[in-house]
Order: structure tokens, then C-alpha cells, then sequence
């Protein structure tokens, strides 16, 4: 059996071809009907111009209307004034205008979008300087300049740098915006906030970033000392600003170390023992225990207070204790540790 | 332990295949079952369980025993892992047929082809036949201990860590019909000649699976030809690697090709979809080419904001990325399994073998090809009514010479 319209054989079972639901007819008349068929095959569909060059006559238009209507300006301006005065603003918004809308287009294909959208960004900058100059140099231009520049920076350094590492990107980035923050408090007339922001700005990077750049054996204790230091420097520079020195000593530093010296000690002993991450995690939390005694003690201590240790470091010291034997229970114990790899891998 | 992408694994949409082996005698589904359990102890690798973590799902030994099912009306329906003991697999039987229906996640076409014979066989010895294992021929002797290579996840033994995933392509058409309702899917099966076709293939120069390729292409074509706003028709090309890359592994271990024509750049004589479809195919399997084009995928998963998300998270960003990169962008898939050789001793007890691909969300027809002493047997699964592009194919075969036996159903 064969079916007359798509010229395949059918299964014995088939009443009906399943390609085009035509019954099933008997083999003689196959032949007759198939040139039939083959004469009212479907001709392809004509070919269509889909794509159209729209971009350079975009660009002669906007060329066009803009050209003119800095003419008819110039014109009105001398014509009315004898010079060139009010004119110049909405000349110089016609200039930004050109260079926005023709500029990205026109060279779309040679640049990276980001040169693009950054020439743009420059552009718009260059035309808040122009108008500031038109209307006697108040400096908040260089405002807007100084965010320009470090946004532009910002978007482009990571698309454009292929060679750099995301940490070296991050790196610069990071030293950019300290000095943009520097920049801005020189520019409304030194301050002292953006000596905070920088050193937080370094704190931050020390946190984050160092450990990168460290070699990878001792990268987590070199790391946490630096912290350490970092954190003891930033919180004299903030006492230093707000003139409470001696605060240092008696309050911020042993805080400071009480928090570290613990986490110095997990990395200095994990490292020796050879532990598995639940190893490392139980002495973190038994670290976070101490840290929080220690700074409760330090506390009452400054503040002269009657008891040595109150409620709340007892109930956080209780329940990482509780936590560091749980997790001590499971780096000693082969099964549980198999059934929580197998549930917690990443 | 296997960390799986869980969003293509989701159980109501789990991308489904089926291989298919048409013996000479009626199957008893307790032998088979006997079988099963044989031949499950050589393959311990799918006889395993999917169970969630916090950050992957993971595949576990699975110590319930493998149920074998009687066969339904649709090939690749979903599947009940409750009532399956939740194996990632099910063997149904039906009269003369026995069918292996698995997911991805188990294995890929090839690695359950091996499965299937050496199932086969097995169940040929216990009614009695004598059938000397072939491993070179995908007949494993089932008394020989598994191999530590054969878990392995070979993606991560040849893929380089320094090339990126790669950009996402435009949607590709996607035929629209009237949906079945779920979990149905039709099928029709086209049978032909090997040799025929090898013949016709050989006059564009082109390979077996390159020419179905490029027929499938047209058809596509054609069909969209009456729909407006019309879109690139790509047919995805499942590769397997081992043939490339030294493997034992039974793990997944394939990739896709993607053969595209683009309508709108104006009408294609067939002989420039042959074209296409060949350099298109010889430049993806270049060795080089083949590493680019899973090393993206490997990458991603080796990411560590990806890895760090949570199973919930990571199954609905994924399903996401895996509808935008994997089914948006390819119009159909045919997967074709190419030869299918048995030790002799075995040969005259099977009669044919077919292959099917469950079709996804976004394209409502998938293909399967499979040759089998020179029967060619080319199936197409479908959830729409419409049979359109089946019908394209098929009638083109015709017009080329080939001649086609069509029957619907598994």
C-alpha cells in the first residue's frame, strides 16, 4: 500500500497515511496519481530584500536638522545682537546633541560600544565645563567631570582589559575611587570624609582582595595578620580624627585583637592539623566564642561596669560552643562527613 | 558522586530518549526482569537514584530493585520515579520489543545502546541461546568487574578551562501545532534502506547523518515557508565523543552540532542545504572545535557564583538558561546512532532496532535515526497533531529515489 500523496509505502496495519491522513490506496494507481502530483508542486516563495541600509540616511538627517538649526541661531544672534552672546547655549546643546546621536552610529562598526558610550559621556562632561565657563567658572563642573571620568573608567576597564585579571581590575578600580573620593573633597573644600571613605576603600581591599595575592599555602594568615593591622590602623585614624586617642588602647585595639588573634589561631592550627572544612568551620566558631567573651570582658572593663561579662556574649559564646563541638563531632566522624559532602557539595 | 545541572533534569519536562530492540520471539517480562538484575551488577552506574543537596543534585546508589514495565501507547511519556523506584531509567516490554527509556543524566545514545544489547544478550541466555559477550561490539560480558574509568565524567578530563560559554544565538524557528494533551506523543517511523540512502547521500557527498540532516533542514524550511516573520532553521546534531575523544566512560558524553538555514536570506536549493550541512558538520567535529564547544558548559558549572547558588535557585536560572542557550535555539534535533552490530551468534535473534527523541517544551518534533542490517529506520517524535515536517521528509526521501515504509506508533 502506498500513499498517493506523499509517495511512501505504508505499513500493512495503516487504513490511513500518518504524513497527511490520505486513505490508503491500492498500488496500481500509485503511478497514475504520483505524476498527477508532481505537477502542482509548490513553487519557492520569491526572495525578499530584508535588509535595509537605514543608517546613513539616519545620519544625513539628523546631520541635516541640526546643521540648520545652528545656522538659523547664528543668524538670528548676529542678526538681533551683532554677535554671538545667548546664542552660544543652545549652540553648544546642539553641539552635544551631533555627537550623541551621530557619533555612536556612524563609527558603531570601528569602536567598542564602550568607547562609544564613553566619547558620549566625555561629550556631555566637556559641554557641562563649556557652560560653567560661559557663566563665570563655578568649578561644580569638574564635579560632574571627575564622576564622568571615573564611570566611564568604571564600565570600560573591565570590557577593554582583556589581559587583566578581574583582581587587578578590581584593584584599580578600587585605588580610582579613593582618588575620585579625594578629588571631590578637595573640590568642595577639603573635609577630611573622604580620608574615611579611602582608608575603608583599603580596608576593604585587605578583606577581599589580598588573599588573592598572596601565595596560596599561607594566603588565609598572612591575610587575617594584615587584617589585623588593617583594622587596628583604621579605627586609630577614626579616633585620631575625632580626638579620642586614648581610646585606642584601652578599647579599640584590644577589640580589635580580640577578634583577630582567634581567627589568627584557627588558621595558624587548621593548617597544622590538617583539617577538612568542618575542622576549620568547628574552630571558627569556637574562635567566635572567645572573640565574644573577650570583647564583652573588654567593654565592661572600659566602661568600669560591675559585672565582668553580661547575657549576650554568654548566649553567642554558648551556641558557637555548641556549633564547634557539632561540627568537631562530624571532622571526627567518617559517615556523617560523607552524608554532609554529598548534601553540602559545591 | 555526580553534581548534575538539575534544571534540564526537571521530572516534568526531563528530556527523555528511547532505544529499541525488536526481537524474533514474544518477551516475557519475568525473565527480562531476571536479566535486569544481572545485568545491573555490571553496570552499577545506572542503578542509581537522583537525590537533592543544597547546591547540586547528586546521583546516589539506588538499593531498590528495577522494576520493567509493560509497554504504554506513547514512547518517552513521562515518567513516575516514585512508582519506578526512582530509577533514572525504565525498561518496558511490549509483545516482541524490548525499550530502554532514559534521561541524559544517566547516560547518553551510545552508553545505553551498550545496555541494551548486553541486556539482550542476557536475556537471550536465560531462554536458553548461547551468546558469547563482544565488547567490541557493545555486548559486555556482565560477570567482568565494572572499570573505575567507565564513572568518570569525561567532560572534565578533556575540556579547557580557558575558553568562555559562548554567546547565545538568535531563536530559531519553532514549528507551532495543536498540542496533544500531555505526556502524549505521536510517532512515525519511516523504514528504508541503509544502502539506498548511503547511495543517494553519496551523490551530494555527504555522509548518512549529514543527509537526513539536510533533508531535515528542508523540511523545516519548507514548513516554516508558510508562516510569516520567519526565523534561521537549525537542527541540532547530537556528536558522540567517544569517537573523538579516548573514553570508557558511561556517563553522558556527547555534544551538539548546530546545522543552520536562514530563510530569510532568500530560497535554498537543496543542494545548498547539502552544503551547508556538510562544512557545517566537518568544521564541528574538529577535534579543537568539538573542546570549544562543551568547554563553555563545563566552565559555567565550574563557576563558582553558579555552584555557590542554591538547588532551588540554580534549577529556576538554569531552566532559564538552558530554554535561551539549548531549545530556543535549534528547531529540531535528529540524533542518529548510526550501525548497529551484533556478534553474529546474536544477530538472528534481534529483527530491527529504533531510536526516539522525547520532544521538548519549545519544539514539538524530534528525530531519531538507527541502522540495523541495512534496515534504516528513521523516527519522529511529536506532541503537536500536525505532521507537517514528517511529512517533508519522508516525501522528499521519496522524490530522491529512496523508497520509504511509514508506519505510526512505537
Amino acid at each position: 500500500m502506498y500513499c498517493v500523496r506523499c509517495g511512501v509505502e505504508l505499513a500493512e496495519k495503516e487504513g490511513f497515511c500518518p504524513l497527511c491522513g490520505t486513505k490508503a490506496y491500492d498500488p496500481d494507481e500509485v503511478a497514475k496519481l504520483l505524476s498527477e502530483c508532481e505537477g502542482k508542486e509548490r513553487q519557492p516563495a520569491p526572495e525578499r530584500a530584508t535588509v535595509r541600509y537605514i543608517k546613513n540616511r539616519y545620519v544625513a538627517i539628523v546631520r541635516f536638522c541640526i546643521f540648520m538649526s545652528m545656522l538659523i541661531l547664528v543668524i538670528v544672534n548676529l542678526s538681533v545682537n551683532g554677535g554671538l552672546n545667548w546664542s552660544l547655549y543652545p549652540l553648544s546643546v546642539l553641539a552635544l546633541l551631533w555627537f550623541c546621536m551621530i557619533f555612536p552610529v556612524k563609527y558603531s562598526h570601528r569602536f567598542h560600544p564602550v568607547i562609544l558610550v564613553s566619547a558620549c559621556v566625555g561629550a556631555a562632561s566637556l559641554f557641562l565645563i563649556a557652560i560653567d565657563l560661559l557663566t563665570g567658572f563655578g568649578r561644580w563642573s569638574l564635579i560632574a567631570l571627575y564622576s564622568a571620568a571615573y564611570a566611564c573608567l568604571a564600565v570600560s576597564l573591565p570590557l577593554l582589559a582583556k589581559k587583566l585579571n578581574a583582581k587587578h581590575i578590581i584593584t584599580i578600580l578600587a585605588a580610582c575611587a579613593g582618588l575620585y573620593l579625594f578629588a571631590l573633597d578637595f573640590e568642595v573644600g577639603f573635609k577630611g570624609w573622604s580620608l574615611y571613605a579611602a582608608c575603608g576603600i583599603v580596608l576593604l581591599w585587605c578583606f577581599a582582595m589580598l588573599p588573592l595575592y598572596l601565595n596560596k599555602s599561607y594566603s588565609a594568615l598572612i591575610s587575617f595578620i594584615v587584617d589585623t593591622l588593617a583594622i587596628a590602623l583604621f579605627l586609630y585614624l577614626v579616633l585620631m580624627v575625632n580626638g579620642a586617642e586614648d581610646k585606642f588602647f584601652s578599647l579599640a585595639l584590644p577589640i580589635a585583637l580580640s577578634a583577630c588573634l582567634p581567627a589568627i589561631l584557627t588558621c595558624g592550627v587548621s593548617k597544622a592539623a590538617r583539617f577538612s572544612v568542618y575542622g576549620i568551620l568547628s574552630l571558627s566558631s569556637l574562635s567566635a566564642a572567645i572573640a565574644s567573651l573577650l570583647i564583652n570582658l573588654f567593654i565592661n572593663l572600659n566602661l568600669k561596669a560591675q559585672a565582668f561579662l553580661n547575657q549576650w556574649s554568654i548566649i553567642t559564646a554558648s551556641c558557637c560552643l555548641f556549633v564547634a563541638a557539632f561540627l568537631f563531632a562530624t571532622e571526627k566522624s567518617k559517615k556523617i562527613k560523607e552524608y554532609l559532602n554529598k548534601k553540602l557539595n559545591i | 558522586m555526580a553534581n548534575l545541572f538539575p534544571a534540564i533534569e526537571r521530572f516534568s519536562a526531563a528530556p527523555i530518549y528511547r532505544v529499541q530492540a525488536e526481537l524474533d520471539r514474544k518477551v516475557e517480562s519475568q525473565i527480562l526482569k531476571e536479566a535486569l538484575d544481572m545485568c545491573l551488577k555490571r553496570f552499577p552506574y545506572f542503578k542509581v537514584r537522583l537525590k537533592k543537596g543544597l547546591f547540586w543534585a547528586y546521583l546516589e546508589s539506588n538499593r531498590k530493585p528495577a522494576v520493567v514495565w509493560p509497554d504504554g501507547p506513547y514512547p518517552c511519556a513521562g515518567m513516575d520515579y516514585r512508582a519506578n523506584n526512582h530509577y533514572l531509567f525504565r525498561l518496558r516490554c511490549r509483545e516482541n520489543a524490548v525499550a530502554l527509556e532514559a534521561l541524559h543524566a544517566l547516560t547518553d545514545g551510545g552508553g545505553s545502546m551498550v545496555f541494551l544489547k548486553t541486556l539482550v544478550a542476557q536475556y537471550l541466555r536465560l531462554c536458553g541461546e548461547k551468546i558469547e559477550p563482544d565488547k567490541g561490539l557493545g555486548v559486555w560480558d556482565i560477570d567482568e568487574e565494572p572499570d573505575e574509568e567507565e564513572f568518570a565524567d569525561s567532560f572534565l578530563k578533556y575540556y579547557n578551562k580557558d575558553i568562555k560559554s559562548l554567546g547565545i544565538k538568535s531563536p530559531a524557528y519553532h514549528f507551532r501545532g495543536t498540542r496533544h494533551r500531555q505526556d502524549v506523543a505521536s510517532v512515525i517511523c519511516g523504514q528504508m534502506s541503509g544502502r539506498q540512502v548511503a547511495e543517494t547521500a553519496r551523490n551530494y557527498g555527504l555522509s548518512v547523518t549529514e543527509y537526513l540532516v539536510a533533508v531535515y533542514v528542508r523540511a523545516l524550511l519548507n514548513v516554516q515557508g508558510r508562516t510569516k516573520n520567519r526565523r534561521p532553521v537549525r537542527v541540532s546534531v547530537p556528536v558522540n565523543l567517544r569517537n573523538f575523544f579516548p573514553s570508557k566512560s558511561m556517563r553522558n558524553f556527547t555534544n551538539f552540532i548546530l546545522c543552520e538555514a536562514d530563510p530569510r536570506l532568500g530560497s535554498y536549493r537543496f543542494e545548498d542545504i547539502a552544503a551547508q550541512v556538510h562544512h557545517t558538520m566537518r568544521r564541528g567535529l574538529i577535534k579543537n572545535n568539538l573542546i570549544k564547544s562543551f568547554s563553555g558548559n563545563v566552565n559555567s558549572e565550574k563557576n563558582f557564583l553558579v555552584r555557590a547558588l542554591p538547588l532551588g535557585l540554580k534549577t529556576v536560572i538554569l531552566s532559564l538558561i538552558y530554554h535561551f542557550k539549548g531549545e530556543n535555539q535549534y528547531s529540531g534535533s535528529l540524533s542518529n546512532l548510526g550501525v548497529v552490530k551484533l556478534p553474529p551468534d546474536m544477530e538472528r535473534f534481534v529483527e530491527s532496532f529504533s531510536c526516539y527523541l522525547a520532544p521538548n517544551t519549545v519544539n514539538p518534533t524530534n528525530c531519531g535515526a538507527v541502522c540495523y542490517k541495512d534496515k534504516l529506520v528513521v523516527s519522529f517524535t511529536r506532541t503537536v497533531r500536525e505532521s507537517h515536517i514528517e511529512r517533508e521528509f519522508f516525501s522528499f526521501l521519496v522524490k530522491q529515489g529512496v523508497k520509504v515504509k511509514v508506519k505510526s506508533g512505537s
